[in-house]
């Protein structure tokens, strides 16, 4: 015999049904939930990992960079530096040179007085004091003997008073 | 199938009175009687809380049977609820035939009640005799407030003549014939009530000793209270 039932309820079977997907969802919501939050955690973790290895090695790189930078402008002054030691250089050796040049023309005139000597780019003026022209010849003489001067010629002679000879020469320059 | 957590299989029957309302708690058992009570109370109402099955203050209401659920740890079961009073409106109604359409019941107070039939006995000359039932849309609905306003699991909500009729084809068992049931009737004028009695309490309901009541005076409600848990098929579903 059915019932007459004026509430139309769900079943009991229908209620447990109810109640177990309802249980089930909530366990399986929660598994998600859970599940979700332990991955998105690890990739928390290993962002911020990865950030904080990141600043370290970006602090490096930054060091680098600056220090990569102090080495470019020290290369720099060194290249400069090393310019102007050359040049130096040069100009030291280009007087040692004309030094050497003027002792040996001082000393191939020691018969004579030597007035003046005029360097110029490639060629040299000496001017000597000389008793006679004959001197003045011997002095050209022993000039050719000199090393790094060629070309010498004698270009005037010119009287002075006591009876000396004012001998003006020239010579090029050579490179020794 | 795996059980959840809360399963219960005690059945709360609630039986609603013009001016009382009585509580049980049912369970199966196995042993003396095929059903146990576990818990019973009986409610009076003498403040209009419930009045003709019209319930005036479920607050109160509530509060009662809230305090019966708690006390007996019973929260979670289904309640079953049955009905007896002047808004109910019910009717033994000769029919040609056992089948019935709505439309063969020419009844003009069912124009405005919820109301539904079953087919009980047959009787002489091819009539079938159908029990009809019908409540004002007004009572369904405030009962079902009221059971979700107490957090009730209401599953049936019935009249108390159909409960009775269930105890009594409970108690036939394999040998309940509607002809047999017909004589029974006709012999007590349709008055369900006097087709059960204190024997056929005894013999399907086991009252334990620590509960003490008045079974002259409470053999309706249980016999209800029984008829409900039948009515509830908890032994005919498998979870």
């Amino acid at each position: 015999m059915k019932n007459i039932n004026f509430v139309n309820a769900l079943t009991r079977k229908q209620q447990y049904s109810l109640r177990r997907w309802w249980l089930l969802s909530w366990i399986v919501a929660g598994s998600v939930i859970i599940v979700a939050g332990v991955l998105h955690g690890l990739q928390l973790h290993q962002w911020y990992v990865l950030t904080a290895e990141r600043a370290t090695l970006q602090q490096e790189v930054d060091d680098m960079r600056s220090a990569l930078n102090t080495h470019e402008s020290l290369r720099k002054m060194q290249q400069a530096l090393q310019q102007k030691k050359v040049k130096s250089d040069r100009i030291r050796q280009s007087l040692a040179s004309m030094r050497a040049r003027l002792t040996d023309i001082t000393a191939a005139c020691a018969a004579s007085q030597l007035e003046t000597c005029k360097w110029h780019k490639n060629a040299v003026e000496i001017v000597l004091g000389c008793k006679d022209a004959l001197c003045a010849t011997q002095c050209v003489g022993q000039l050719q003997k000199v090393k790094g001067l060629g070309s010498i010629r004698l270009v005037s002679l010119s009287p002075r008073e006591n009876g000396m000879v004012l001998a003006t020469m020239k010579a090029q320059l050579e490179k020794v | 199938m795996w059980q959840p957590p809360y399963h219960d299989d005690r059945l709360v029957t609630i039986n609603f009175y013009p001016h009382a309302m009585s509580c049980s708690i049912i369970e199966r058992a196995w042993t003396v009687a095929p059903f146990i009570v576990q818990a019973y109370q009986r409610f009076a109402f003498k403040n209009l809380e419930l009045e003709n099955l019209m319930v005036f203050n479920p607050t109160a209401v509530g509060r009662l049977v809230h305090t019966f659920l708690k006390k007996h740890r019973a929260q979670d079961a289904f309640v079953a609820c049955s009905l007896r009073g002047p808004q109910l409106f019910e009717r033994y109604v000769t029919v040609n035939s056992q089948t019935p359409q709505a439309s063969d019941f020419v009844l003009p107070e069912l124009k405005t009640l919820v109301w539904d039939y079953r087919y009980a006995y047959p009787i002489d000359h091819g009539k079938s005799v159908c029990y009809v039932a019908g409540l004002p849309h007004a009572v369904i609905t405030q009962y079902q407030l009221f059971a979700i306003q107490t957090q009730l699991h209401m599953t049936i909500l019935m009249p108390e003549q159909m409960a009775l009729l269930q105890v009594y084809r409970y108690q036939r068992g394999l040998t309940f014939r509607r002809t047999q049931l017909a004589v029974d009737m006709l012999q007590h004028h349709n008055m369900v009530d006097y087709l059960c009695n204190t024997d056929t309490l005894g013999r399907i309901l086991h009252v334990p000793n620590h509960l003490v009541l008045d079974r002259a005076h409470e053999v309706g409600p249980l016999l209800a209270a029984c008829g409900l848990f039948i009515s509830e098929g908890v032994d005919d579903e498998k979870y």
